[in-house]
């Protein structure tokens, strides 16, 4: 059996993966250590508050259904800057691209009167045909002007975050309602939940879907394999006859659209009215998630599950103790810095290369 | 005795090939010395050895008979040994001053003393015959003017030997002519100067003594006066390449590529490719000849679209291919094996299936769906075709030796069904083996009836593949042979070399 | 509305809005000098303005909280520099990763030394004052403008010009530019690039710094979660249209404080809803950019007949 397995880690590809695992693994628990010293130095009672964090979401069905729920946008944004990054494209306009779908979702169903099941696809579609119109200006700044494609994504976050605002204060106020917020979304425009205790809605299901699309899209299609040689080496990629500059302006377009998309679905599934005041802050999670899964979509929902255990037992734990949430971002930015790092661990890399060389395999 | 010796250097790469083998080089003090081979010799090697870019394998340097350690440029310059490099290390938005002093700036009260450094410079540029502008901007200077700065650096730091790599490889010959005169001035000084280069005639119009460089060994060391330029070059353009292509006669058909007054400038004005005509016909092997640098860049960037800015026509398949995508010149029947394989002709991070395919991708699509299994069974056939030792065509292209890599690069080209295929040094640093199984390949291209562009400045090489030769010379066709077989090497390395023109 | 842009009130008011944008202008000018994007400059200054806040309630002396803020800021550069040259991680993922870091660990720090959540405003900050140069300050229009400014204006001029004549005069400078001009060219003459760049990232931070405790002790005086508000990366962008001229970073970082300004105060003199004229300093930006990128005098001429070596963004 060993022995076995010592043949298989011998094949070179197989080795690298070992070690990518391995590496995340470390990764995941020198973060998760990290946050546990701080709850340990800010907290009055840190032993309770470490509990709560780790094993809130197996207690209640609600809780484990909050897992996934919190994992939803965190895979649409993810899967949408996996595409991005792989044609070399750090752009962050998801987040006002999920911003704009989690509103014009809302408005759409709630202002149209249209037929169960067409409803919430027009209500998805239609949000991220907008999303990608606007995602085209940072896109398009980037191939014909190479203005840097993170500045301008983080400007027009903020500009149609504000627009989005005056929009939403302006236009699609619900007069009836207390507080700021869109109209109710109709049954007809909702989309149907999975399982009703727990709250976890079909949306999870385009999210997993969307997410297996993008793979196969990536490594089976042409305009994917398109995506791919131009993240990889742009000269070659030129070289044998693919339009870099069209490659850039649409993976980031195509981007926005998902993200949009993901907004969409993400609040026709699990809201009834818009009424967030502040960005969500999902795209920069997208981005860190794309990072930790290897930008393979593939491998995003595995992250974003785990990313979603991780904020549905720091939501219960600020909830019940006196740790506030936001150590959730503390143990991602430890992970996405040792993810990123080549050095990180490269050496134990590094030593068994060297003893495979040795051993006359490699 | 002598100011500076290298004894029995040797320097082997990681992938195996020996750059230097027990190389020997001694400089006497006030000389100007010559070492002299054509590309990949291995005379840039032992040079950087020296200079401490490159750690030796083997052997010892001794500066006045006392062992050296060099391990670093600065260790080099402690021993005051300076290098003008062939490419610019100027650092262009700064100032002529600025980037000669870089490093050892000198200060006055903390602050830069920027008037002291630029008088300096203007001194040492006058007594030298290298004066520059010390205020102008090193991105306006022209290539002759940072050669002249490059030495200036040297100096400044206290350099007694001086190195020069190539250092008349892109200078047009009335800045040659100025620049010995430089190089001369400093010998009456007492510098001692080594002169990386591959040009004959200025060898004997500069230089004391010549040492040959030849397949990493050392044809030894010559006073100029007492050799001939046959009888160097002689030695140092041997056949790297001993192998017998059997080749019948050709039988060119229709031409395939036209190409007409192609002019191509650069930008200081002058002319990399200066007004040359030619045609490429099929079933015929046309061979660029000559030494690199000539215009054979320039005009092969031309022909597959990689350059746009040119004047004159290229017409391929009888279409002017002036602005026209990549994609379409492809398509109309063009394949190129390109010069630098990782950057531009492969994508080494993905897998050698990908990069087999490359070229195939659209044709095997079906509703946008790449169909793998069609190309997967093609790419095996091309890895047996072509016998490209790899395990698995998973793999990612990088993990296969230059060789291979080279192979699965040749194996798309050719795999394409291409009317014109350009090997633009298609087996430059390539191991024998599959050096002669390239070889082959493209013999039997040319006798299925495509036409072969091939770029070489390997002179076996040319002799063996060519059906007919151009070779460049500073950007204009020396010489047109269409009869190969009595054409000798030596004959054929006088046209490379400039000694002599047919036209 | 022209004798609203032209009144010492607008010339004031819009430097006041303009201070942060112009420090993180200052920060991105040097780090940008040593062929770094540092993106982490937008937490640094929030991370900053927490530690001003903090430490100016707790010791009720401003200075004690500037202070604080500028360590903070070079803490944040040294972390930064760990990660980019030790762990060799991305400069863009790593600052990325470590504004995130802020936003969480600043919401951390601001529970459990204060028991609070959102902004420290039941214990405000020590407000750094205003210097008041009697008899010249009642200069009209610009008396006040030159001569009753907060502290940390003149601060900021001073060190402004400090800056220049680093960069520009001093060997520490010209090593800086040759390591973000041409890294591998500055390593060859044995400058030592990774100490270089370190040293540009101090001064960063210290910039970084100061634009949080404006904020926090000046702007308003309380630290508040996400009060940088996209400042730092708008410094970036007046950088990057500053194009290496630090007075044009100077006066870009002024322009986009002033419209930020206008927008707040246009608000009561237009009939445009406030969320719109939010929008406008991040829309002027990105006008900007483009109209900068189209601009053909500023792009650098190609030295085609060198070989084109490709420079990576770490050298």
């Amino acid at each position: 059996m060993i022995q076995r397995v010592k043949a298989l880690m011998r094949a070179d590809g197989l080795r690298q993966a070992f070690f990518e695992v391995l590496r995340t693994l470390a990764a995941i628990v020198l973060a998760l250590l990290v946050a546990l010293l701080i709850i340990l130095f800010t907290s009055q009672e840190p032993g309770r508050a470490i509990r709560i964090f780790l094993q809130a979401p197996f207690l209640s069905s609600y809780n484990f259904g909050q897992i996934i729920t919190q994992s939803i946008p965190l895979i649409f944004t993810g899967v949408a800057v996996c595409l991005m990054i792989r044609a070399g494209q750090f752009n962050l306009f998801v987040e006002g691209a999920f911003f704009v779908g989690m509103l014009f979702g809302a408005v759409i169903a709630a202002g149209f009167k249209l037929p169960a099941v067409i409803l919430p696809i027009v209500a998805m579609l239609l949000p991220a045909l907008l999303a990608g119109l606007i995602g085209y200006l940072p896109a398009k700044m980037k191939s014909a002007l190479n203005i840097n494609e993170f500045v301008s994504s983080l400007m027009f976050n903020f500009i149609i975050f504000w627009v989005c605002l005056y929009l939403l204060n302006h236009h699609f106020l619900d007069p009836e309602y207390s507080s700021l917020a869109t109209r109710t979304i109709p049954p007809a425009g909702k989309l149907f939940f999975l399982s009703v205790t727990n709250e976890v809605s079909s949306s999870f299901l385009i999210a997993l879907g969307l997410a297996v699309l993008a793979w196969f899209f990536l490594n089976h299609t042409r305009w994917g394999y398109a995506i791919r040689m131009t993240g990889e080496n742009p000269e070659f990629a030129n070289f044998i006859g693919i339009n870099v500059r069209a490659v850039v302006t649409r993976t980031q377009v195509l981007g926005a659209a998902i993200a949009g998309l993901g907004g969409a679905a993400f609040e026709l599934g699990n809201f009834y009215r818009f009424n967030l005041k502040a960005l969500p802050n999902y795209g920069f999670d997208g981005f860190i998630i794309a990072i930790i899964a290897r930008n393979n979509p593939l491998l995003v929902p595995l992250v974003a599950l785990f990313m979603g255990y991780l904020r549905a037992g720091a939501a219960q734990m600020a909830l019940y103790s006196d740790v506030t949430n936001d150590v959730i971002y503390i143990i991602q930015a430890v992970m996405l810095i040792l993810v990123g790092g080549q050095a990180f661990l490269s050496f134990l890399k590094k030593r068994s290369l060297r003893k495979a060389a040795r051993e006359g395999g490699g | 005795m002598d100011h500076l010796a290298l004894v029995a250097i040797s320097k082997i790469y990681p992938n195996g090939v020996v750059a230097n083998d027990h190389v020997n080089f001694t400089l006497r003090r006030g000389e100007i010395h010559a070492i002299i081979g054509e590309n990949g010799a291995g005379k840039s090697t032992v040079m950087k050895v020296l200079y401490g870019l490159e750690k030796k394998d083997g052997g010892e340097i001794l500066l006045d008979g006392k062992r050296l350690s060099i391990n670093s440029p600065l260790d080099a310059i402690t021993y005051h040994i300076g290098m003008v490099p062939q490419h610019s290390m100027l650092i262009d938005e700064m100032t002529v001053s600025e980037n000669i002093f870089l490093g050892i700036e000198q200060q006055s009260g903390g602050l830069l003393d920027a008037k002291a450094m630029k008088r300096e410079t203007a001194e040492l540029g006058k007594r030298y015959n290298l004066w520059v502008d010390p205020l102008a901007r090193c991105a306006d200077l022209s290539v002759s003017q940072v050669q002249k700065v490059s030495i200036l650096k040297s100096l400044v730091r206290g350099v007694e030997i001086l190195i020069l790599d190539e250092p008349t490889a892109v200078l047009a010959p009335q800045e040659t002519r100025e620049l010995f005169d430089q190089l001369k001035l400093l010998k009456q000084d007492g510098y001692s100067i080594i002169i990386i280069t591959h040009k004959l005639k200025e060898i004997k119009q500069l230089c004391d003594r010549v040492t040959i460089m030849r397949a990493g060994r050392d044809m030894g060391v010559f006073d100029v006066a007492d050799v001939s330029e046959e009888q160097i070059s002689s030695l140092m353009i041997g056949g790297s390449i001993d192998l017998d292509i059997h080749k019948s006669p050709a039988r060119p058909a229709l031409d395939v590529l036209w190409v007409e007054h192609l002019r191509v400038a650069r930008d200081n004005g002058t002319y990399a490719v200066d007004d040359i005509s030619f045609t490429a016909r099929q079933g015929e092997i046309l061979c660029f000849a000559g030494v690199e640098g000539n215009g054979q860049r320039e005009t092969v960037r031309c022909i597959s679209g990689l350059e746009q800015k040119y004047q004159g026509t290229v017409e391929l398949q009888g279409k002017d291919i002036r602005g026209m995508k990549i994609k379409d010149i492809r398509a109309r029947g063009l394949s190129v094996i390109p010069e630098d394989r990782l950057k531009t002709g492969a994508n080494g991070a993905a897998s050698i299936l990908d990069n087999l395919s490359a070229i195939a991708i659209d044709q095997h699509t079906r509703w946008g769906v790449i169909q793998y299994r069609r190309l997967k069974t093609r790419a095996s056939e091309m890895i047996r075709r072509f016998d490209i030792k790899a395990k698995s065509f998973s793999q990612p292209l990088n993990a296969l030796s230059g060789g291979n890599m080279q192979k699965v690069i040749v194996a798309r080209e050719i795999s394409a069904d291409c009317a014109l295929l350009v090997a633009d040094q298609p087996t430059r640093g390539v191991d024998i083996g599959a050096t002669n199984f390239i070889h082959k390949t493209l013999v039997t291209m040319r006798d299925a009836g495509k036409a072969i562009l091939l770029v070489s400045s390997d002179i076996s090489e040319v002799l063996n593949l060519a059906d007919r030769i151009l070779v460049f010379y500073k950007g204009q066709v020396s010489a047109e042979i269409s009869d190969v077989d009595s054409l000798s090497e030596e004959q054929l390395g006088r046209y490379m070399l400039g000694m002599e023109k047919m036209r | 509305m022209i004798d609203f842009i032209f009144s010492e009130t607008f010339l004031v008011s819009s430097l006041a809005y303009a201070m942060p944008i112009i420090f993180a202008g200052l920060a991105a000018y040097i780090s940008k000098k040593a062929g770094l994007l540092n993106i982490n400059i937008e937490g640094s200054m929030s991370m900053a303005a927490l530690a001003g806040a903090l430490v100016s309630y707790f010791s009720q002396s401003w200075v004690l909280g500037v202070v604080s803020a500028v360590i903070t800021g070079m803490l944040m550069s040294l972390v930064l520099s760990a990660c980019v040259m030790w762990l060799k991680t991305d400069s863009v993922l790593s600052g990325i990763a470590l504004n995130t870091l802020a936003s969480g660990l600043a919401v951390v720090i601001l529970f459990a030394v204060l028991g609070v959540q959102g902004d420290t405003s039941s214990s405000p900050s020590l407000m750094i004052p205003v210097l008041n140069i009697p008899g010249l300050s009642a200069i009209p229009i610009i008396g006040r403008f030159l001569f009753q400014e907060n502290v940390l204006v003149y601060v900021m001029i001073s060190l402004a010009v400090l800056l220049w004549l680093v960069v520009e005069r001093t060997r520490l400078g010209a090593h800086i530019k040759a390591v973000g001009y041409n890294a591998q060219a500055a390593r060859s003459v044995g400058i030592r690039v990774e100490r270089t760049r370190l040293v540009a990232l101090l001064i960063c931070g210290v910039f970084s710094g100061l634009g949080g405790a404006y904020l926090s002790m000046v702007y308003l005086s309380y630290f508040s979660v996400g009060m940088v508000a996209g400042r730092g990366f708008i410094g970036i962008a007046a950088e990057a249209m500053g194009a290496g001229n630090l007075l044009s970073t100077l006066f870009f970082a002024w322009l986009f404080g002033a419209v930020d300004y206008f927008a707040t105060g246009a608000q009561s003199v237009l009939n445009v809803p406030y969320e719109l004229l939010n929008t406008l300093p991040y829309l002027m930006t990105v006008i900007a950019l483009v109209i900068y990128s189209l601009k053909p005098g500023l792009k650098k001429r190609s030295r085609k007949q060198r070989d084109p070596k490709p420079v990576s963004k770490e050298g």
